[in-house]
């Protein structure tokens, strides 16, 4: 049966925008595939029944199934789930026509919308799925009404539905009990960042320079610390083929440390990376987040290697002594250099040996070069020949931090000092709204530590020598003016704008998307003590629930009595009302005049009143009078008593 | 559509005259197949979002059941306040369909998807715009001639979202009169009476004036009485009585069939043909006797003593 056009329109446009942003993600015929089954449900074309078409969708299901297997391999699964039931709906929508059909898929839609959350909770998203919830419900309703409805009603009558909708959802969004942890595991987060790579070669950290995404914000528990001043450690890179340095053979246990200095509390949000480091200043006492590792070189590192958003906070002390003893094993693995290579580095290194009172001196001899002798700071290094220590060192003399951290590695190993590569985060920007400190990629950052006998490992940052704004005031002070352009960095009125709605992100992220069992035990114990448990939060659900579902019956199902709306009407209700009080009902199909003589007849004691003030409403009412005092008066002096004794009572008339 | 439902004794609601108005008491509401489909699917997206740790997954999943529950209280909202009013309902021949038409008044609010429900029936759903009276149309098939009343009714509507059906019940005072079908077959009319035949009255002729009756569309103007109309009273009809005088009586003894509902189905299909062939006619049933008479007044005494005959 053929439905009007609008009916096909109500059921598509929905659909298809619930179905918008799994383009991005299926694989591309599907969607093809999708566009075209809804296309063909739009023309005219659809509407011709035809054996051809029944077969053709007949085949098309299977071979839908079909091509998803072969694509995924497998029919479970979110990717391959999402991608059969984005082919089962459009192909839904060329099966048939009735309103059951249409419901159903609406329902379809509704699932689609949601599933879009497994690649994007970000506000944009959110707000995207209440508009196409709203359009949803607003098709939904579409199909139920007799004729289709206009587009504005329907619509309006979706963004109601969602908006009285809205205080249930928040309320039991807050008290609904989560669960400890996800019963399945995270989702796989999609994501652009690459984050801390756990080996360095020239070049590789100054990639990451370039791109803008946060690396992770940070709240301080006092809030004057100034984070432009702390090294965020990340991976600890100490084996080195004359290339590339990457991380050591690992050891079992963390190494004896003791906390010197300040305490240092903090929380780090950090973004979903395909990464497991997560970076922490100071020496970190304890680290609240249950899949997080220490590794026999004090990195820390989260047992779920593709993370998503992750929310840790740290307590720790400002500075440590890390390591006092190295046994010559592990001497020599931080000694180690490729046999062969760097000559000059080594003749030079040797040179400052024989020169050198101590280890001490010879770091502080080394950093003396980089500040003595023509190094740039530049994102833009020359290229290097073979060797690229000794290319960097005597001949360009223009690098990034981890040429300057490399280069500075291998002289204080061949000089006899021990000391491997730190790679993590140095540097930020405050959020003056929020009050917390923004680390983006481009402060990632590469040091050396060196051990000196009795200190243990020492941070040295041979960049600050070379650059000392870099570690002051952040990357974009450190570059030539001319490189500048290259971060892309956004103009001063912008870089407001951005701290609001990056303020705003970050309160979406901690408070909808981090709102997690701890989260929740916290804000409503906050709230009070009792809500903090599971009984509590019941009662609170409970009760809460009854009140809003009060207030929405109270206000979606109270009929406002059919008020006269002028004094004359008033005037005559009053009057109705009386004579009701003695059994004379007017019925609803009774005009005035008529239920006056029925009242005369069946009360003739009152007849008279009852007509006069009859005609002087039908006057007002109908004719052209206009002043109401009349029948004011006249309804002044009616107060009809019960009917005289032996009178026949006034018929009840009951409509 | 026509499924019957159980209609037990004690379900039968008390017949109103009607207007009727639908208030709280009267609306009843229950989740419909699709709002069960709807109540497991906002389950599973809550199940997906625990298994998956999305939070907003939880208030989305929240957010669906407050549709829901905005949607269960608007389809009461839908149905509440509405005004209800049974209209006439015009007679019909067995084996047709009655067609009872519901006057609905939706008051200031427009409503959507009313459809009116019997055991055998259903209306086409109907929109209203607010302040804007509609009618319901419900078609029901009459079997059986006699007096039949159509008892149980419902009104619903899956307004708006289909998700929870309200109803209420009434039964209206409603009566279908339902005129035996007339026999499929023509016979000759039965001759006109003759002098043979007696009755208990004095049939009308032309030769003697009987009296006056009141006057009824299809009089001959030569009949009526011109005389009283010049004086303002109602027209009146002179009667003649005479023998002989062409009447035709369709009689139940005339009847070839043997059977009572052939014979009821055989006089009405004379009755029909009488009408149709001019001359006045009478109709003479056990216990019941119509005087002889002619035109649309007359055609329906007579289809309505047929449908009624052997019935209280």
């Amino acid at each position: 049966m053929a439905r009007p056009e609008r009916h096909a329109l109500w059921l598509v446009v929905p659909v298809a925008l619930a179905m918008l942003p799994h383009a991005l993600y299926v694989p591309a015929w599907v969607s093809l595939a999708a566009a075209l089954a809804l296309v063909w449900r739009l023309s005219p074309a659809w509407l011709k029944e035809g054996g051809a078409q029944r077969a053709a969708r007949l085949l098309l299901a299977p071979a839908a199934v079909l091509a998803v297997l072969l694509q995924f391999r497998t029919l479970a699964g979110p990717e391959a789930g999402i991608a059969l039931l984005v082919l089962a709906v459009a192909l839904k929508l060329l099966e048939s026509d009735g309103r059951r059909d249409h419901a159903i898929a609406v329902l379809a839609g509704y699932f689609l919308a949601v599933a879009t959350l497994i690649h994007h909770q970000e506000i944009a998203a959110a707000a995207w799925l209440l508009v196409t919830t709203a359009v949803l419900t607003a098709a939904l309703a579409a199909g139920q009404a007799a004729q289709p409805p206009a587009p504005a009603a329907a619509l309006r009558l979706g963004a109601v539905l969602v908006a009285q909708a809205l205080p249930l959802a928040v309320l039991l969004f807050l008290l609904f009990p989560r669960l400890a942890a996800p019963l399945g595991g995270l989702v796989h987060s999609e994501t652009g960042r690459s984050g801390l790579s756990d080996s360095m070669a020239p070049g590789s950290v100054s990639r990451l320079i370039l791109s803008d995404a946060v690396a992770m914000r940070v709240d301080f528990a006092d809030p004057a610390v100034d984070a432009r001043g702390l090294y965020w450690r990340g991976p600890v890179l100490a084996e080195f083929d004359g290339l590339t340095w990457r991380r050591g053979e690992p050891r079992p246990a963390p190494p004896p440390a003791t906390p010197v200095g300040g305490r240092l509390d903090y929380t780090v949000t950090l973004e979903a990376s395909g990464q497991p480091w997560l970076p922490v200043a100071g020496l970190a006492e304890d680290m609240a987040l249950p899949s997080a590792r220490l590794s026999g070189d004090m990195e820390w590192r989260t047992r779920l290697p593709d993370h998503g958003r992750l929310r840790y906070t740290v307590t720790a002390w400002r500075d440590y002594r890390l390591e006092p003893q190295l046994s010559p094993y592990r001497r020599a693995q931080v000694l180690a250099l490729p046999a062969g290579r760097h000559p000059q580095a080594h003749a030079l290194a040797r040179q400052w040996a024989e020169q050198s009172a101590s280890p001490r001196a010879i770091v502080e001899r080394a950093l003396a070069h980089f500040r003595q002798e023509p190094f740039h700071y530049t994102l833009n290094p020359p290229v290097l020949g073979d060797d690229t220590v000794d290319d960097f060192l005597f001949r360009s003399r223009r690098g990034f931090c981890e040429h300057y951290a490399g280069a500075f590695t291998v002289l204080m190993r061949a000089a006899g000092v021990p000391a491997r590569v730190i790679t993590g985060y140095q540097g930020g920007e405050r959020n003056p709204i929020g009050g917390y400190w923004i680390v983006r990629d481009r402060d990632a950052h590469a040091w050396a530590e060196v051990w000196l006998e009795g200190a243990g490992w020492r941070r040295v940052d041979p960049t600050a020598a070379v650059a000392p704004e870099r570690v002051e005031l952040g990357l974009d002070a450190a570059l030539p003016a001319a490189e500048r352009p290259l971060l892309d960095l956004p103009p001063a009125w912008q870089l407001r704008l951005r701290q609001g709605w990056d303020w705003l992100d970050n309160g979406w992220n901690q408070w909808v998307l981090g709102y997690d069992q701890q989260r929740q035990r916290r804000l409503l114990g906050a709230l009070s003590p009792r809500l903090a448990s599971l009984d509590g939060m019941l009662w609170a659900t409970l009760a809460g629930t009854a009140l809003i579902l009060a207030g929405l019956a109270l206000s979606i199902l109270h009929v406002r009595r059919d008020r006269p709306a002028g004094a004359t009407e008033r005037l005559y209700a009053r009057f109705l009302a009386r004579l009701a009080r003695v059994g004379l009902v007017k019925g609803a199909a009774e005009g005035p005049v008529a239920f006056a003589a029925r009242a005369a007849r069946d009360r003739p004691d009152l007849a008279g009143p009852v007509r006069a003030i009859t005609a002087l409403y039908v006057a007002l009412r109908y004719g052209d009078a206009t002043r109401p005092e009349h029948l004011r008066q006249a309804l002044a002096g009616f107060r009809p008593g019960r009917p005289p004794r032996r009178a026949k009572r006034g018929k009840v008339i009951v409509d | 559509m026509a499924r019957r439902r159980f209609a037990a004794p004690w379900r039968q609601p008390a017949v109103e005259t009607g207007p009727v108005v639908l208030g709280h008491r009267r609306l009843y509401i229950l989740p419909t197949r699709l709002g069960l489909l709807y109540g497991i699917l906002v389950m599973g997206l809550l199940l997906a979002s625990a298994n998956y740790g999305i939070a907003l997954g939880y208030l989305f999943s929240f957010l669906m059941l407050g549709i829901g529950v905005a949607g269960l209280l608007h389809t009461q909202r839908n149905l509440l306040g509405l005004v209800l009013q049974p209209l006439a309902v015009a007679p019909v021949f067995a084996g047709d369909s009655a067609c009872l038409h519901l006057a609905v008044e939706p008051g200031r609010r427009p409503r959507a998807g009313l459809q009116l429900d019997h055991a055998e029936a259903a209306s086409r759903p109907i929109d209203l715009a607010a302040n804007t009276p509609g009618r319901l149309e419900l078609a029901l098939a009459q079997p059986a001639r006699g007096l039949h009343r159509p008892g149980r009714l419902t009104l619903s509507s899956t307004w708006p979202l289909g998700l929870f059906r309200c109803w209420t019940v009434f039964a209206l005072d409603w009566v279908v009169l339902v005129y035996p079908r007339p026999a499929a077959t023509a016979l000759p009319l039965p001759p006109p009476a003759d002098a043979s035949r007696t009755t208990s009255w004095r049939r009308d002729g032309d030769d003697e004036f009987a009296g006056l009756r009141e006057y009824r569309p299809g009089d001959s103007p030569r009949r009526v009485a011109w005389k009283s109309v010049a004086r303002g009273r109602p027209p009146l009809t002179k009667q003649f009585a005479g023998v002989g005088g062409g009447h035709l009586f369709l009689c139940w003894a005339d009847c070839p069939e043997a059977d009572d509902e052939a014979r009821l189905s055989r006089l009405a299909r004379w009755s029909l043909d009488a009408e149709r062939a001019g001359p006045c006619w009478g109709l003479e049933l056990p216990g019941l006797a119509l005087p002889p008479g002619r035109g649309a007044r007359h055609l329906e005494r007579a289809l309505a003593a047929l449908a009624r005959h052997g019935q209280a």
